[in-house]
């Protein structure tokens, strides 16, 4: 299969009171066409930021380094122009917090139809206000016809994060970003949307990424998955290995952090934190929580390398 | 135990617009009914559907919004019948953590002042007492008391969401009203977060109401659970009894949705066919109705009450009943 997508040594900084924060530290991936591909990862290690680079929304102060290849074409060598044809038109985005994408002063209905308007040439806005609904009734919206009218903030936050879902299905993307698409809506309706969201990948031949923090919905979903640690991707493998075979520390603890259903057993998570990104980082950044630490690992800046086929650690540890 | 809270018939009605221009007006029965009991020191989870009125019932309950109907009994008196100044001492017993670590956290307010916000409207501090105060509620909930200084949009979804819960926990409550608190978090944090959550409630003494749609994130940190279904408790049981032996048809669908950590298992799923009712235009009967596998002609024309099924366990449905 084609690569749609190719992100290569991603770098993100901004300036912040105590310095410049490394958000995202020479990030690799790749999305190839039809391909979901899974992030997951801590809070907090860059999976928003990469998706907001391939949107190139990062705000003026953040210094984007790297490229990200859309086709074979660099995206952050596009200006705002450019970019702002390609957003909603060949890539589109389901953001992480819904209010940040409706408009609060416009109708849901309005939002949508305006953006069916902007990228199909032609469409009349009666045409754009009946595929709205349609859209609002295949997201499992409840009454679409009325609800149209409402503002945002009538909406729930599941009806929220469902009418954006429409809004970023409206132009036919080539590439769906889904940031935690999912996280407000109860599981009947998840696994409806994913359902959805897998139809239409189909369908359309789109390719997706999702980041999301649960992992049921990432062996449910994902063709292969990116594992994500302070600013780097420490894991990406197919689903299956991913689960099976974990060699990462770091997902190995994500994979055993999980509460079991049926068990009210205490959990364990991965004991302490993740380093300041603006700290001058050396070694390994999974280190200060890594139950196999060695000595090497506290010097050694380590590399992303193929362990077996398809399989990519970022632990000298298994990469021998 | 005692009785920490009891909620009687208590019903939530919104009037939204419908048609073209707005002129018309409808009514989303938000929450329509509910009657609870939480118990001194319980975690008493609460799931279903999006929409179906879950933070409506936790912004009720802390009279952040005002009910229609129904009383909100806390030691012995009425909530909802409060004047300000009473409300006011009372509001310090309770607290909620927010769905939207976003829209909740004041953006120009940087992490130490949101936090010691509430010490100073409801304490006698000093500044240094509080500042100690803040470093250690830093120190509570995983947070590095450098960051003391930073602002709201410096951090990531799940950082925000931490320090939404040490502002809650600042003013020492009895009640917190979590709402989906560990929904933007990546589970080892999660993991960490709900044992604190635990550790919490047993060492203050904490009774939780605890909204989430992950049911094993609910199941774990719960000792009852309430499954809400368009502004009713169609389902409440012991954490346990629920998972194993679940009687409405909603909660088995609920439960059979719950995506597997594991890509080699495929679940048999009881897919809900039809559409999601809309609360503007709530179905007859029992409001499930249009979406259950196995409803009656019964299900369609009268609404079926909550009853007791057993020993704390209550289900309402005829099927059942
Ligand atoms: N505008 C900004 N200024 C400074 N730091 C930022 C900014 N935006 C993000 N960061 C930092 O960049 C890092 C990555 O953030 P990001 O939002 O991508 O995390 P995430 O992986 O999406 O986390 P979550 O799962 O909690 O959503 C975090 O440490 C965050 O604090
Ligand atoms: N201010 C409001 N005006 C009109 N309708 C409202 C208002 N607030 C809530 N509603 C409606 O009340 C119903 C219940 O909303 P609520 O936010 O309590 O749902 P929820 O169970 O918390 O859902 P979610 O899981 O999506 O957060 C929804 O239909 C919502 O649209
Ligand atoms: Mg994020
Ligand atoms: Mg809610």
């Amino acid at each position: 299969m084609e690569n749609l997508l190719e992100v290569i040594d991603l770098k993100v900084t901004f300036p912040t009171s105590k310095g410049r924060i490394r958000a995202i530290d020479g990030v690799n991936f790749k999305v190839k066409k039809g391909e979901i591909l899974g992030i997951v990862g801590e809070s907090g290690s860059g999976k928003s930021i990469s998706s907001l680079s391939i949107m190139g929304l990062i705000s003026d102060q953040g210094q984007v380094e790297g490229k990200i290849l859309f086709n074979d074409e660099n995206l952050l060598n596009k200006t705002e122009v450019e970019m702002r044809k390609i957003r909603g038109d060949k890539i589109s985005m389901i953001f992480q917090d819904p209010m940040s994408s409706l408009n609060p002063v416009f109708t849901i209905g309005n939002q949508i139809s305006e953006a069916i308007l902007l990228h199909n040439k032609g469409v009349t806005k009666k045409e754009a206000v009946e595929k709205t609904i349609e859209l609002l009734k295949l997201v499992g919206l409840p009454s679409p016809e009325q609800r149209i009218h409402d503002y945002p903030h009538k909406f729930s936050g599941g009806m929220r994060q469902r009418a954006m879902i429409a809004m970023a299905l409206a132009c036919e993307p080539e590439l769906l970003v889904a940031d935690e698409p999912t996280t407000a809506l109860d599981v009947t309706i998840q696994a409806q949307i994913l359902e959805l969201l897998k139809e239409i990948q189909m369908k359309l031949g789109m390719s997706i990424i999702l980041i999301t923090h649960d992992l049921g919905v990432v062996a449910e979903t994902c063709h292969r998955v990116a594992v994500m640690y302070a600013g780097h991707v420490v894991e990406e493998t197919d689903v299956y290995t991913l689960f099976a075979n974990p060699k990462h520390p770091y997902t190995k603890g994500l994979i055993n952090s999980l509460p079991k259903l049926g068990s009210r057993e205490r959990l364990t998570p991965i004991q302490g934190q993740p380093p300041q990104l603006y700290d001058d980082l050396t070694g390994c950044r999974f280190a200060s929580r890594c139950p196999f630490v060695s000595a090497e690992c506290l010097e050694n800046e380590q590399v992303i390398a193929e362990v077996t086929k398809g399989h990519f650690v970022r632990c000298h540890k298994e990469v021998g | 135990m005692p009785t920490l809270l009891k909620v009687n018939d208590l019903k939530k009605y919104f009037e939204v617009n419908k048609g073209l221009f707005g002129r018309q007006k409808s009514v989303v029965k938000a929450v329509d009914g509910i009657n609870l009991d939480v118990i001194e020191g319980e975690t008493i989870g609460l799931v279903g559907e999006s929409g179906c009125g879950k933070s409506t019932t936790g912004r009720l309950l802390l009279r952040l919004i005002e009910a229609d109907q129904g009383e909100i009994i806390y030691k012995g008196q009425d909530l909802r019948k409060l004047d300000n100044e009473s409300l006011r001492k009372t509001r310090k017993d309770m607290q909620m953590v927010f769905q939207d670590p976003y829209g909740s956290l004041n953006p120009r307010l940087s992490v130490g002042e949101i936090i010691r916000e509430p010490l100073r409207t409801h304490f006698n501090m000093n500044k240094e007492e509080q500042q100690k105060r803040v470093k250690e509620l830093l120190d509570v909930v995983g947070l590095n008391q450098r960051y003391i200084n930073r602002y709201p949009h410096e951090f990531s979804g799940g950082q925000r969401q931490r320090i939404g819960i040490a502002r809650a926990l600042a003013l020492n409550p009895k009640l917190i009203i979590a709402d989906e608190p560990v929904a933007a978090l990546d589970v080892s944090i999660q993991a960490q977060v709900l044992n604190l959550l635990k550790d919490l409630q047993k060492d203050l003494n904490l009774t939780y109401i605890f909204i989430a749609h992950d049911l094993s994130v609910v199941q774990y940190i719960s000792d009852r659970v309430a499954v809400m279904y368009l502004g009713k408790i169609v389902e409440i049981a012991n954490s346990e009894t629920l998972y194993k032996n679940p009687q409405h048809p909603y909660t088995k669908a609920l439960l059979s949705s719950i995506p597997v950590p594991d890509p080699t298992v495929k679940r048999e799923r009881i897919l809900l066919e039809g559409d999601v009712p809309s609360p503007l235009n709530p179905p007859s009967g029992c409001s499930f109705h249009t979406r259950c596998p196995f409803a009656e002609q019964r299900c369609k024309e009268e609404t079926p009450s909550l009853l007791t099924v057993a020993d704390q366990h209550k289900v309402a449905c005829h099927l059942v009943n």
